[in-house]
């Protein structure tokens, strides 16, 4: 087996996580939200036609909040994600059965795919580096977390985003749907710089790809509100630059 | 200079070399039969279905189908399965279990309903377990990116040390929900696929699985062909309209002949995305042109000898045979363009007859034989959201499977 190198350890610049509406962040959401928006970030739309989409885009606005437009250029984002598109495949699969397959939304359709999110970030806040969305069960936003730690290296990024988005979806054991949208985003770098903590990216393990609920974007949400210490699945570990006493 | 195998005693030497010339292709597998799939290409021979007979666009027929080829495929070398990954590109996965789930859903509403939905990642998790893979494994979707992007993580994941072989597999199904949404945008064609045709009118939907087997290339004995480049970029521009500059595509080819370490001229064949939409097609002829048409002028000499016009690497597409098979597009084809190194002939473009670009060196009619030897191979492919992505395939030195 080819020998592993040493764990990879990025900057983690900036974080932010959001439920619903409401959204906390670190830095701090008053410091940032409103100083020097780009021209793109002007034309930010108050809502997309999917709640999950718009707290992403804010959350992604915010990371990326006074980012210059040469550094957006290559920018990369990774979305981790269980339920994917769920919500939009309801609502154009309604719009078949409503209006029949010759008339069904084409709007709706478009926004089908687990990419939409990611793409609608990119096209919105002009981000032109690659794009992933993946689809790993209970460690989705960890393994996004993962891949970002070797996007940086691999595609020799100056700083990527990455996180998790999800809409919980019911369960055997919580059937309940009311729970509202979550998503969570770290803005990782190879630059040490005054970060708010560290990823590594330690030996990987296995996680459970099918389960439905993404337990990691919890946890991430979670470092974000406290930031610790943690291990989160695929062998990915975060640690705080200003861990509580 | 460009001889792989000088590549690789480098490698250790050169980080950006590591990255991009130590995976090798070790085997390909194709649902209805890699070979079979492959002369209907290169011949214009009869496409063998990649279902039962009795299975029509059927997701679970596909699927059995693609899991015994990927089976097979494993079984037939001593691989470490607790250590051999599965990225599966898909954009819908099993579409029609989720409609289902869906419906059902409305009708019991949320409460009485516990059964969870369908998901990407289950049907990843679901098909690793089902052959016993134990690496990391995970559903890419990227739209019709999805197959590319696939196989250029599974290659990180192999030199990261994630795993000791990684499989990048694809499977989609053309199904009702992708033919209504598809036929809602009006993208469909109501006559045939014909990629960089004039009078191309849409593209055509089809169903495929496939897969491709990765190991690092100090461990993989015969490979069929080295990943040597790869690139990954976004046009930034729209949701499903590409852009009319090609800005993500363009920088998405740099980005893999760089990592390759190749120039523009070093490219014997450029397989398409080739959807036969007008659109796509006229964005990928402005891409080929920016990249391979350089002020070098390097491209137009080899295959033509006439001097003045500028046609680049010979271009190729294969959605004309086996329509535009989505998420799992990226895998089939590049396991098609791998094909070409051992027969040495470059495949028309399926339905092609009046080429609209006069600069580009479009593949019509019967199979080319090339005036050098092919050693170099770039597959591109772009999806909605502008998302689009590059590989470069070389030739293995020193042989691989001579068959497909």
């Amino acid at each position: 087996m080819t020998e592993r190198r040493d764990p990879q350890t990025v900057s983690i610049l900036r974080a932010v996580a959001g439920e619903g509406d409401r959204m906390w962040a670190a830095p701090s959401l008053a410091d940032s939200l409103h100083n020097q928006a780009t021209a793109s970030d002007r034309s930010l739309p108050e809502s997309l036609p999917d709640l999950l989409a718009t707290l992403a885009l804010r959350a992604v606005h915010h990371l990326i909040h006074n980012l210059p437009q040469p550094a957006r250029e290559s920018l990369g984002i990774i979305i981790g994600t269980t339920s994917g598109s769920l919500r939009m495949d309801h609502e154009f699969d309604r719009s078949r059965r409503d209006a029949g397959a010759r008339f069904a939304s084409p709007t709706a359709f478009r926004r089908t795919l687990p990419s939409t999110i990611a793409a609608e970030i990119s096209v919105r806040l002009k981000l032109r580096g690659p794009l992933l969305t993946l689809c790993a069960g209970d460690a989705s936003t960890a393994l996004a977390l993962r891949r970002g730690v070797a996007w940086l290296r691999h595609f020799q990024l100056n700083q990527v985003i990455v996180g998790g988005i999800d809409w919980p979806m019911p369960t055997e054991h919580a059937p309940a749907t009311d729970e509202p949208p979550q998503v969570a985003f770290l803005l990782l770098s190879q630059d040490a710089q005054a970060p708010l903590g560290t990823a590594r990216a330690d030996r990987w393990t296995p996680a459970d790809s099918g389960h439905p609920r993404d337990k990691s974007l919890k946890m991430l949400a979670e470092w974000i509100r406290h930031p610790a210490s943690i291990h989160l699945p695929c062998g990915v570990h975060l640690e705080s630059s200003n861990p509580p006493k | 200079m460009n001889d792989p195998e000088t590549r690789y005693r480098v490698k250790h030497v050169d980080e950006r070399v590591t990255i991009s010339a130590s995976v090798a292709i070790e085997a390909i597998t194709i649902a209805g039969g890699t070979e079979a799939t492959w002369r209907a290409w290169l011949n214009d021979s009869p496409l063998p279905s990649p279902y039962d007979s009795a299975g029509g666009a059927n997701y679970h027929h596909l699927r059995e189908k693609t899991h015994a080829a990927i089976d097979e495929m494993l079984r037939n070398r001593a691989l470490p399965r607790k250590s051999t990954g599965l990225i599966l590109a898909t954009t819908k996965g099993d579409i029609d279990a989720e409609v289902q789930w869906i419906r059902a859903f409305d009708q019991v509403n949320d409460a009485g309903h516990s059964r969870s939905p369908p998901t990407l990642g289950n049907e990843a998790s679901t098909f690793a377990q089902e052959l016993k893979l134990a690496g990391p494994v995970w559903a890419a979707s990227t739209a019709c990116s999805s197959g590319l992007v696939a196989l250029i993580e599974a290659a990180m994941c192999l030199l990261d040390g994630d795993a000791q072989c990684m499989v990048a597999a694809g499977l989609d199904v053309a199904g009702d929900f992708v033919r209504d949404g598809f036929g809602a945008l009006k993208a469909l064609s109501p006559t045939l696929c014909r990629p960089f045709d004039r009078n191309r009118d849409g593209l055509a939907l089809g169903s495929a699985g496939a897969a491709l087997l990765l190991g690092t290339l100090d461990a993989v004995q015969r490979p069929v062909c080295v990943l040597s480049g790869w690139g990954v970029a976004s046009d930034a521009v729209h949701l499903t309209a590409p852009d009319r500059d090609a800005g993500g595509l363009i920088r998405a080819m740099r980005q893999a002949l760089t990592m390759a370490r190749l120039a523009p001229n070093d490219i014997d064949v450029l397989v398409a995305h080739g959807t036969g939409t007008r659109y796509n097609d006229a964005m990928e002829a402005v891409a080929i042109r920016a990249v391979f048409h350089g002020p070098s002028g390097e491209g137009e000499q080899r295959h033509t000898g006439r001097i003045g016009e500028r046609r680049g690497p010979m271009v190729t597409a294969l959605k004309g045979l086996i329509g535009h098979t989505l998420g799992a597009s990226g895998v089939i084809e590049t396991a098609l363009a791998a094909c070409i190194f051992a027969e040495q002939r470059v495949p028309p473009i399926t339905n092609l007859i009046a080429p609209e670009w006069d600069d580009l060196d479009l593949v019509t009619g019967t199979p080319r034989r090339a005036a050098r030897p092919i050693r170099h191979i770039m597959k591109v492919a772009s999806g909605f959201g502008g998302l689009n992505a590059a590989v470069i395939l070389s030739a293995a030195s020193g042989g691989g499977e001579a068959s497909p």
